[in-house]
C-alpha cells in the first residue's frame, strides 16, 4: 500500500502563539479567522491531493476549547465529519490528548455536542 | 545473608525437635518414615512457595496502589491550584495576556497529571477494575467551561459559579477513583 503524502501546519507558526476566542466578533486571532483565511485552504490542498494535512499543535502556549472546536468542528461543518477525518491528523508532544479532544469535536461537529457540553 | 533466616529456622527446629524428645511419655522412633518424609516436604515446599508468590503480588500490588494514589492527589492540587488561579482572574475584562497563558499553563498541568495517572493505570496489573471515564468527561467539561468563549477575551457572568460546580464535580471524581482503588487494589 502506497503511503499518503504529509502536509504540515503549525498554528503558532503561521498563525498565532495565542489562539484566540471563536468568533471574529469576539477578539483577535480568533478560529473562525484562522478556519478562513488559513485552514480551509490547506485542508483542500491535502484533500485533492489525497494527503493528510498534519496540524501541529505545538509552540504556543495553549488552545481554548470553544478555538479548537470552531476551527476543527467548523470545518467538519464546511466539509464533511468524513472527508475531515480520512485526511487530517494531528500532532502534540506538549499536549498528546489534544489529538483525541480535537476528533472528538470533529466527530460531534454535526450534533452539536461539544458546543453544548457546558 | 538472605538465608540466614531459613537457616536460623531448621537449627531452631532441630533444638526444639531435640528438646522434645528429652520431655518424658514422649518417645522419638529412631526410623524414617519415607512417606512422611515426603509429605512434609511438599507440604513445607507449597506453604512457603505460595506464601512468598502472595507476598510478592501484595508488594507489587502495594506499590502500584501507591504510585496511583499520588498521581490522583496530584490530580487533586493540580485542579485546586487551577480553581485559585481562575478566582484570581475571572473578573479582568479583558484578560491580561499573563492572565491568559497562566490559566492555559494551569490547564496543562492539570491536563498532563491526568494523562500520567491514565498512562499509570494502563500499566498496572488490576487497570480493567478501574474506572477513569468519569475522570476524563470531568477533564473535558472542566476544560470546557475554563476556555469556551468569550475566553480568551474575558469570562462572562455566570462562569463562576459554573466553574465552582466544574471543579467540585473534579474533587469528587477523583475522590471517588481513590476509595475505589482502596477497595480494588
Amino acid at each position: 500500500m502506497a503511503t499518503r503524502q504529509h502536509l504540515h501546519l503549525n498554528i503558532a507558526e503561521v498563525f498565532s502563539k495565542t489562539p484566540g476566542p471563536r468568533s471574529r466578533a469576539e477578539g483577535e486571532h480568533s478560529a473562525e479567522e484562522f478556519l478562513e483565511t488559513i485552514l480551509l485552504r490547506r485542508f483542500d490542498e491535502a484533500v485533492a491531493c489525497d494527503a493528510i494535512l498534519i496540524v501541529d499543535l505545538d509552540g504556543g502556549y495553549g488552545y481554548g476549547t470553544s478555538f479548537l472546536e470552531e476551527a476543527f468542528g467548523g470545518l467538519a461543518r464546511l466539509r464533511t465529519v468524513e472527508t475531515v477525518r480520512n485526511h487530517i491528523d494531528f500532532k502534540s508532544d506538549e499536549e498528546p490528548y489534544l489529538r483525541d479532544d480535537v476528533f472528538t469535536y470533529i466527530g460531534e461537529a454535526l450534533t452539536g455536542s461539544s458546543k453544548r457540553r457546558r | 545473608m538472605r538465608y540466614v533466616p531459613w537457616a536460623s529456622a531448621l537449627l531452631v527446629g532441630l533444638v526444639a525437635g531435640v528438646l522434645l524428645a528429652q520431655i518424658p511419655y514422649i518417645t522419638i522412633e529412631k526410623k524414617i518414615d519415607l512417606d512422611g518424609m515426603v509429605s512434609l516436604f511438599i507440604g513445607l515446599v507449597l506453604f512457603f512457595g505460595l506464601n512468598l508468590l502472595y507476598q510478592q503480588q501484595s508488594t507489587v500490588r502495594q506499590g502500584e496502589k501507591d504510585i496511583l494514589m499520588k498521581l490522583a492527589q496530584d490530580g487533586l492540587a493540580a485542579s485546586a491550584m487551577l480553581d485559585s488561579t481562575f478566582c484570581q482572574h475571572y473578573k479582568e475584562n479583558p484578560l491580561t495576556q499573563a492572565a491568559i497563558e497562566e490559566i492555559l499553563a494551569g490547564l496543562q498541568r492539570y491536563n498532563n497529571v491526568i494523562h500520567t495517572l491514565e498512562a499509570a493505570l494502563a500499566q498496572c496489573q488490576r487497570k480493567s477494575k478501574l474506572d477513569m471515564t468519569q475522570i476524563q468527561r470531568d477533564r473535558e467539561d472542566y476544560r470546557a467551561v475554563l476556555t469556551d468563549s468569550p475566553f480568551t477575551v474575558s469570562y462572562d457572568s455566570g462562569t463562576y459559579r459554573k466553574q465552582q460546580a466544574h471543579q467540585r464535580a473534579v474533587r469528587e471524581g477523583f475522590v471517588s477513583f481513590m476509595l475505589q482503588m482502596n477497595r480494588v487494589l
